[in-house]
Formats: structure tokens, C-alpha cells, sequence
């Protein structure tokens, strides 16, 4: 039997130590052979020129001129580039000998951008796999062991709280110490010795390591890995991405273990450790780099990989190639978003929600639509080519060139499908109801994919996104809106009514006066059209579409109360119950991770109460009942806080917001909380201006603002009569018991 | 049709001249390419290659702003539009328009030209380079070309760096008559008594210390848009801002 590829990768002074996974533990290997390397393109004689001054660079190792493609286009077409290999010793150094290349020797000889990098920004052990052809996906099922501090314990550097497996450390009768706790934790990693750490902090591993030393621990008595030591790989890190701030925490290694910060890993929170093995399989990050990529990151290693092996494409730097000139009609044309139809506000019965599963990659696939293809007019040469061209744009897409590359379709159609195709095998798997863990695992793995193909076709815009090209993005869309308005058509001339629409999903009830035509068949008619299949995703008893919080007329006393229909709808809030009896929410206040329990639970309650009686007074029996036990004082605090995402530094903050009483309070509490992490709270005293104003989840009494929660009350409350002509003013005018509420409920 | 000397016309066809407005959203670089190829759709054979290059930072080239400045869709048939999202993609445009641009094109823009640099994405000690090498080549294409070259920047110390380049540097300045160029540096005179002339036909030109303008001021200066142009008229295609 062949030897099985590794799974965790460490990388010191020029050596790579391996680990692969064995059947009862993981053993290493030392490979000290591995040269990590950056390619660089530009004109012969400066090429040269460079190599001849990178020949003295210390930190290079080797140099030569190989053939490659330095963009998908040029795969396309079958042509090639020389271009510079610059082997470094160390992995550590390729990212600043990039900088030394354009920086140093580019600067001041050669014009800025002669020298385009490539193959520079690869994380280590995701580098060394696609160098080394390794799929670091795991050869037998993972042990995991999950350590977890509060944040409060964290900050006091209070080993002793530790939870192993979600079980304190310490015993019920408060018998924690941290030697004890130290202790139990070696006996536990030694007995079970897990393939994966997963923490509840990346900060766990040098706490819990500079404790030991500090207790006295022997380095080899308690080791984290499954050897002595412990490694920073990088700093913490604020930034910004899509225009939300976001914050990494430092990452550390602890050798021969994957570490999975569960405060930083999007696809661990999502979809655990099955989501996280299929990911590792689908894009050659070994588990931990993995762990901690968010879904561009991944969805970028993914294609990465393919263009490396398949098309011979480098994966650049940096994001030089721009869009054509085109004329300003294109651009009007090229410029317009989704499809959407504004819905109806309103109470609806007999909806039908039908959607075009996974639109935009299906779209991407169906017509070829890739970098290399979208505009492409090339000469074809030798190869025989045809083309079609994007509605409304009139952008020529050019067909796959077969001899060109090893892949057999285009590139984005080839990142794309195989995850259609899983996900649709999934799906089918799960239809016959499989037993645990199979369905868990599989749920996991859908979710993955689910993220992936959401994000595919905004990260064609995306102005970093390797591979991405905004005329592909503009393509998508064009062909998107002609799916909408195909279908919108077919759906009318059937008897139907569309009461809303966003992109990929419809809407319909039966038009008034009119039998309409069965809705399967039409369904089906029109994905044979479209090419893309259009599902019946559900049968709605009734749907209410909430309209815009703008176009609610309001005022305490004035106005009748009620508002005529034909507000404008938000295009994405709505709530409804299916007909098998479940319900389903969108973008209204039980929905927003902000909105404290005890608001989301009255909104639910609020919406069972419109479907048992169908009657608005119903619901503000319920709202009174609600509004009496938050004053009688009758709330567990708990179901009151309020989780919010700090958006910028304390210091950076102007307003006296909640959140910066809030960040006061932890500050107080000597708890870090950066850009990008949470806060979590109860409103004490809304009027207070200082600190006083909030109280944090672990900080014990005190009362709670009943005005400020009765005003949230009111407000989930208008969202459910919203769609039935009521504001909140007759909303009040319902309550029998006008003490319930001041006046201030009212306003905003 | 009066020919106003001296006439900012002549300074733009030396090289590169930056406005610098006052927001990035700013609306008066696309009113300037309306009355420009306005003027020039008059003149020309519409059958003539592109004679326009817009080099657009942040989504300037709000298309309907473009259309909302002409009075009919096809003055704008030879402007040619390319968006960069990236400093490097920036760059790489201005590089671009050096290879397309010829004795035929008329006019080159650039809004928020410096803007793109400051991103992030781009490492600081790249960033001073790579803007000046795109500056330079601009305006040694106006000079080249003999032709005007706009850019904007609305940040100013950004501005600071793009007027190193620039041949003339105008300030765009809001008033109650409508906007107003004024020549960096130099103090605008207090409002008063410049009203009427304002909305007068014969309204901005050289006032001895600033450009004082609006924006039939520079279609006259281009010759204008046809004969008898009015005032009323500028204002109902938006070329003009009456706020008062």
C-alpha cells in the first residue's frame, strides 16, 4: 500500500516536518529537500537583469526560466510566457523578496508594474501541498478535543474555568485550580491524543503553555502538540473587507495537531468538522489554514489549484489587468443589478414560492461564462472556436478551446460544477431520510458547498478576486435578468401572479378570476427554456410582505392609524407559514442576531397569534400580555441581551452609542474587544449617557430599562401588522391598559 | 459667439489640469465631458473614431449623470469608459489610453485619480510610485496630444501631490450662482456684487485675481453648444446650478 499524503504541515529554518495520520496517532517526517518559490514576468532583458541581481540574494536559492501562463486567457489561447522561478530557502522569505523585487529592484531602474509576481501570497502548508501534489485531506476519521475559556477568564488569564469536551475542569464544588486544571488537560491529551484542538481562543495555546512553565511543567511533561513547543504564525489583525471592518486574531501551531479556532473560522461555526474535511478536499488547504479561511479565501484556493494544474496559470499578486474601454451604452446596460419585482405589501393567501436553484453558478456553467471566455476575441488560430453572445451587452463569450488546457470546460464553469453536482447528490442523499451521523454530515457539507456558491458570483466583482473579471459579474447579471423576465412572462400568460421577486426566486399566487395553469407544468416549461431548473420550493398557507419602515406614515396621535396599501415593500423582509404548518422569517426583527430573545420570541408569538385569529387586535392582546410581564419585572435578563459587532476601536467612536457603553464596560473589565468582535449587553438605563447605560452579559443584577425593551415590543409588533394597514399608533390605540406604555414607544 | 481670452481652453491643451471638488461624488467633471463632446459632436463627422476617454476611480461614471448632462444620447456615442477598481488596474488604464489615445482624441479625464492609491490593498511604500508614475505619464500624453487631460481629486492633501503635475490647478467652489473655478490659490472674491454677472450671459471669465464661472461659461469657452444658447436653457439641461 502506498504511503497516505499528509495532513499538517510545520515549516522551520528551510525544513518541512509532515505529519500523516496513522491508526493510532500521527507520525512525522522531516523533509528538508523543499525549495518554496516565487515566478516573476516582465520584459527578457529586465528578467535578466533581476536574475542576475537575485544570483547574490542570500535569501535565493536557486533561479530559472520556465514556461507558464500568467492568466487564464493566455491558457485559453494555448500560448505561454517565460518567466523568472525564484526558489527561496525559507518559506518565511518569499513574501519579502517579492517586496525587494518590485520595491528594490524594480524601483528606480525599471518603470512601476515591469514586474508581475506570481505565486507570492500562498499560505505555507496550502503552498507546499500544490508544489508537492499532497491531498492534505484527512486518511481516517479525525480525533477531536475541544478547550474552551470565557472571555472574561481569558482576560484574567484564569486557567482554572477550562472546559475539555464542554465539561469543567474544575469540580462542582469549585475545587479548580489551575495545576489541577493543567493536569487534568495533559492527561486527557495523552489518553485520547486528538488530531485536532479545537479552542474556543487561538490565545488558549500560549496561556495554557506559559502556565505550565510557569507551574513548573517540564517542556515534555505537558505539550499542547504532539511534540514540545508552541508557534505564532501571525499577529492579530484588523481589516477591512466589503466595506465591514473585520478582526483575526493572532494564529498559532502546536506541532503535529490542527488547530481550529472556533472564534475565527466562519466554515467550523457553519458546518464543523465534516464541512471543514470537504473543504480541505475541495481546495488543498490542509485542515488548519482551512480553519480559519473565510469563503473568498477558499473559494480562491480552489481555483488556485486548478489553474495550477490544469491550465498551467500562476495565481498573481496583485490585480493589474483592468476592464476594456467600452461605450457608455454597455456600461448602462453592463451597470444594472439583479432582477427584481417589488413586492406586494400585504397579507397573501396561496403563495407559492418557486426559486432557480444555485442561479448565478448554474448561469456560470450553462453558458461559459469565465474569465478567459467573457469578451474574449481572440484569434482562434489553430483551434476551431465558436461563440454566443450576453444578452443585452452583446459581450462575446467564447467556447471552451479543448486543446488548449487539460481542464474540459472553462475555468469557472470547472471550479463550479463539481460542487453543483455534490451538492445535488447531497440532496438527493438526504431525500431518503439516511440515519445519523450520515445526515449530519452530509447537512454539514451542503452547508459548505451552499456558502461557496453564494459567494462565486460576487466574487467575480470582487476587486482583489484572482481570477475574477467584472465583465464576467456583468454577465452573470445580464443573463440573470433574462431568466427572471422569461420566466415572469411564461408565469403571467399561465395565470399567474407574481407578488414578489429577487433574483432567484418568485413569488406567485393565482390571479384573480382565472384558473391557472397547473404550476409543475409551467415550472417545468420553463426550465426546459432556461436551461436552469426551476423548483417549487414552497406552498405558503399565507405570506405577509412587510413594507418599508420609511414608508410607514407615523406620529404618536395624529392620522387615522392606518396606512393606504401600496407602500413600498422592503424587498427582503417578509414572513409567512407554510402550508405543512411551519413558518418562515426574512429580515425582520427575530431574524437579526442583534434583537434580544425575549423581543424575537414576543415577534414569534406576535405572528402565531395573526395566523390562529387573523385578526390585529389578536396580536395586541398578545403585545399587552407581553408589555405587563416586562413591567412587572417578570424578564430573565438573559433573554434581554443584546449582541452587537464592534465596528471600530472605542477610541474611534463620536456618538455615546450603546455599544461604546458597552466597550467601556469591557475595557473596565480589562477584556480586549476589537473591530469585527461582539459585544453583548442588557439595556440598564437607555437615558444614562456613561457606562451606566449597559450591563454586560456576565455582569451580575441590576435592573433593566423597561421603556427602552417596551419600544423594541412595539416595533416587532408594527413589523407583523405592518402588511395589514396598522402603525404603531393604532397599535397603542388597541391596548386596553394605556399605562403599558409611555408615550416614547411611539417615537423614534 | 464671443471667444474669451486668456481662456482656460489654452491651458488645458498644454497638459493636465486637476479640479479639485469638493466631494468624490462630485458631478461637475461629467457636466464638463457633456458640454465638451456637445460642442464637438457639432463640429465633427459622428462617424469619427472615440475621441473621449474617461479613466474612472469609485464608480464615478454614473452613466445617467452622463446622459442627464447632453441633450441627446448619441454626444456621448464616442466617449470610451473603463473603470478601475484597483490602484494597479489604474495604472495599467492610464498605460492603456497612451497606446489607444490619438491626434483625434480631444479630451482625457480622471476622476478621483489620486484615490485609488490610498487603498489598503496597496502596500505604503508602493503607493507614492505608482501614483506618480500614472500622473506623469497623463500629463506628458496631454502634452503630447495637445490635449486637455482632467482630473479631480476631492481630498486635499492628495490634491497636493496631483497639482506637482498639473499645469493648473482649479478649485471648484459652490456658490449661490452655481459653481465656481477658481484658480488655486488665490483667494475668491466675496460673492457680492458678482450675482448678476453670474447669470448674465456675458458671467465668468478672468475677474483679474480668479476664474469666476459657470457652466456656460466653459461652453462658450468651447465654442458653444449652438447658436443662441441661453441661459435658460443651460439651466433646464442641468449644465447650470441655480440653487437661489
Amino acid at each position: 500500500m502506498s504511503r497516505t499524503d499528509p495532513y499538517a504541515f510545520e515549516f522551520d529554518d528551510g525544513t518541512v516536518r509532515e505529519w500523516r495520520l496513522t491508526d493510532r496517532g500521527a507520525e512525522p517526517t522531516l523533509v528538508e529537500d523543499y525549495t518554496p518559490a516565487l515566478f516573476v514576468s516582465g520584459p527578457d532583458d529586465a528578467l535578466a537583469d533581476l536574475r542576475a541581481r537575485l544570483e547574490s540574494d542570500p535569501k535565493t536559492v536557486e533561479t530559472r526560466v520556465e514556461r507558464w501562463a500568467t492568466d487564464l486567457h493566455e491558457a485559453h489561447v494555448g500560448e505561454r510566457s517565460e518567466l523568472l522561478r525564484v526558489g527561496c530557502d525559507r518559506v518565511d522569505d518569499v513574501r519579502q523578496l517579492a517586496r525587494e523585487i518590485r520595491g528594490v529592484h524594480e524601483s528606480g531602474t525599471h518603470a512601476p508594474g515591469t514586474f508581475r509576481l506570481f505565486d507570492v501570497d500562498l499560505e505555507p502548508g496550502f503552498r507546499y501541498c500544490l508544489d508537492r501534489g499532497i491531498d492534505p485531506a484527512p486518511t481516517r476519521e479525525l480525533r477531536t478535543l475541544r478547550l474552551e475559556l470565557e472571555d472574561r477568564e481569558l482576560a484574567d488569564g484564569d486557567v482554572s474555568g477550562l472546559r475539555i469536551e464542554d465539561e469543567p475542569v474544575a469540580g462542582e464544588d469549585g475545587g479548580g485550580d489551575p495545576r489541577s486544571a493543567l493536569e487534568t488537560l495533559r492527561t486527557r491529551l495523552e489518553r485520547e491524543d486528538p488530531d485536532v484542538l479545537v479552542v474556543s481562543h487561538g490565545e488558549l495555546i500560549p496561556l495554557l503553555s506559559e502556565h505550565a512553565t510557569e507551574l513548573g511543567f517540564e517542556e515534555d511533561e505537558f505539550h499542547l502538540g504532539r511534540v514540545p513547543g508552541w508557534t505564532q504564525l501571525a499577529g492579530e489583525n484588523t481589516y477591512e473587507s466589503y466595506g465591514r471592518v473585520g478582526h483575526s486574531p493572532a494564529r498559532y501551531r502546536a506541532p503535529g495537531r490542527a488547530i481550529v479556532d472556533t472564534s475565527n473560522s466562519f466554515l467550523w461555526n457553519q458546518s464543523g468538522l465534516a464541512g471543514l474535511e470537504y473543504m480541505v478536499e475541495q481546495t488543498g488547504r490542509p485542515l488548519q489554514e482551512a480553519a480559519w479561511g473565510s469563503i473568498g479565501t477558499l473559494l480562491t484556493s480552489r481555483q488556485i489549484r486548478l489553474a495550477r494544474r490544469e491550465w498551467a496559470v500562476l495565481a498573481p499578486q496583485n490585480k493589474w489587468e483592468p476592464e476594456r474601454f467600452s461605450d457608455l451604452r454597455t456600461l448602462h446596460a453592463a451597470d444594472r443589478g439583479g432582477f427584481t419585482f417589488e413586492p406586494k405589501v400585504g397579507f397573501h393567501e396561496d403563495v407559492h414560492e418557486i426559486d432557480f436553484a444555485s442561479l448565478y453558478p448554474r448561469i456560470i456553467c450553462e453558458h461559459g461564462i469565465s474569465p478567459e471566455t467573457v469578451d474574449c476575441a481572440h484569434d482562434a488560430g489553430d483551434f476551431v472556436h465558436d461563440s454566443h453572445r450576453v444578452p443585452e451587452l452583446g459581450y462575446e463569450v467564447c467556447e471552451h478551446v479543448p486543446e488548449a488546457t487539460d481542464g474540459d470546460a472553462a475555468f469557472l464553469p470547472t471550479v463550479l460544477e463539481p460542487l453543483l453536482s455534490d451538492r445535488g447528490d447531497i440532496k438527493a442523499r438526504l431525500a431518503d431520510d439516511p440515519a445519523e451521523p450520515e445526515a449530519s454530515r452530509l447537512r454539514a457539507e451542503s452547508g459548505a458547498i451552499k456558502w461557496v456558491l453564494v459567494s462565486c458570483f460576487g466574487y467575480q466583482g470582487y476587486r482583489n478576486a484572482k481570477y475574477g473579471r467584472i465583465e464576467c459579474h456583468e454577465a452573470i447579471n445580464a443573463y440573470a435578468r433574462d431568466v427572471a423576465l422569461t420566466a415572469k412572462r411564461r408565469l403571467e400568460d399561465a395565470g399567474w401572479r407574481i407578488v414578489h421577486g429577487i433574483v432567484d426566486s418568485l413569488w406567485v399566487t393565482p390571479r384573480e378570476g382565472v384558473e391557472p395553469e397547473p404550476l409543475e407544468a409551467v415550472i417545468d416549461e420553463i426550465s426546459a427554456d432556461v436551461g436552469i431548473p426551476l423548483e417549487h420550493d414552497g406552498s405558503y398557507e399565507w405570506v405577509c410582505f412587510v413594507p418599508l419602515r420609511d414608508s410607514i406614515p407615523d406620529g404618536p396621535d395624529e392620522g387615522a392609524g392606518a396606512f393606504e396599501s401600496g407602500s413600498a415593500g422592503a424587498l427582503t423582509k417578509y414572513f409567512g407559514k407554510r402550508e405543512a404548518g411551519a413558518y418562515k422569517f426574512r429580515g425582520i426583527e427575530l431574524r437579526q442576531r442583534s434583537t434580544p430573545a425575549f423581543v424575537a420570541e414576543s415577534q414569534r408569538a406576535f405572528v402565531e397569534a395573526l395566523d390562529r385569529e387573523r385578526d390585529p387586535e389578536a396580536v395586541c392582546d398578545v403585545l399587552e400580555r407581553r408589555l405587563s410581564s416586562l413591567r412587572g419585572g417578570d424578564v430573565d435578563p438573559s433573554a434581554l441581551e443584546i449582541t452587537t459587532r464592534v465596528s471600530k476601536p472605542l477610541s474611534a467612536y463620536r456618538k455615546r452609542t450603546r455599544t461604546v457603553a458597552a466597550l467601556e464596560r469591557y475595557e473596565r473589565r480589562g477584556i480586549d474587544r476589537q473591530p469585527g468582535q461582539s459585544v453583548r449587553y442588557v439595556v440598564a438605563d437607555d437615558d444614562a449617557s456613561g457606562p451606566e447605560r449597559v450591563r454586560l452579559s456576565f455582569e451580575a443584577g441590576g435592573e433593566y430599562d423597561v421603556d427602552y425593551y417596551a419600544t423594541q415590543l412595539v416595533r416587532a409588533c408594527e413589523s407583523v401588522l405592518s402588511p395589514l394597514g396598522w402603525d404603531r399608533s393604532r397599535i397603542r390605540r388597541a391596548l386596553h391598559d394605556g399605562r403599558l406604555l409611555e408615550l416614547s414607544a411611539f417615537v423614534d | 459667439m464671443d471667444t474669451h481670452t486668456p481662456t482656460l481652453g489654452l491651458e488645458f491643451e498644454s497638459g493636465l489640469t486637476l479640479l479639485e471638488v469638493p466631494s468624490p461624488r462630485s458631478t461637475i467633471l461629467h457636466r464638463l465631458v457633456g458640454a465638451r463632446l456637445t460642442e464637438s459632436a457639432t463640429e465633427h463627422d459622428p462617424e469619427t473614431n472615440a475621441t473621449a476617454y474617461w479613466i474612472d476611480a469609485r464608480n464615478t461614471a454614473a452613466t445617467q449623470v452622463l446622459y442627464d448632462c447632453v441633450s441627446s444620447d448619441r454626444t456621448l456615442e464616442s466617449l470610451r469608459v473603463a473603470r478601475a477598481f484597483t490602484a494597479y488596474q489604474h495604472h495599467s488604464l492610464v498605460r492603456r489610453v497612451t497606446r489607444q489615445a490619438g491626434p483625434e482624441t480631444e479630451l482625457i479625464v480622471a476622476p478621483n485619480v489620486a484615490s485609488l492609491y490610498h487603498d489598503a490593498d496597496l502596500p505604503e511604500w508602493e503607493r507614492e510610485g505608482l501614483l506618480a508614475a500614472a500622473l506623469e505619464t497623463l500629463a506628458e500624453l496631454g502634452r503630447v496630444l495637445s490635449c486637455p487631460i482632467l482630473v479631480t481629486s476631492a481630498d486635499e492633501n492628495r490634491a497636493d501631490t496631483v497639482a506637482e503635475y498639473a499645469a493648473t490647478t482649479l478649485e471648484c467652489v459652490r456658490t449661490r450662482e452655481g459653481i465656481r473655478l477658481v484658480r488655486s490659490g488665490e483667494e475668491p472674491t466675496d460673492d457680492d456684487g458678482e450675482m448678476g454677472s453670474a447669470i448674465d450671459d456675458t458671467a465668468g471669465y478672468w475677474h483679474g485675481t480668479h476664474w469666476q464661472t459657470t457652466i456656460p461659461y466653459w461652453v462658450d469657452l468651447y465654442g458653444a453648444v449652438a447658436e443662441g444658447q441661453s441661459i435658460v436653457e443651460a439651466y433646464d439641461r442641468g449644465l447650470l446650478e441655480v440653487t437661489a
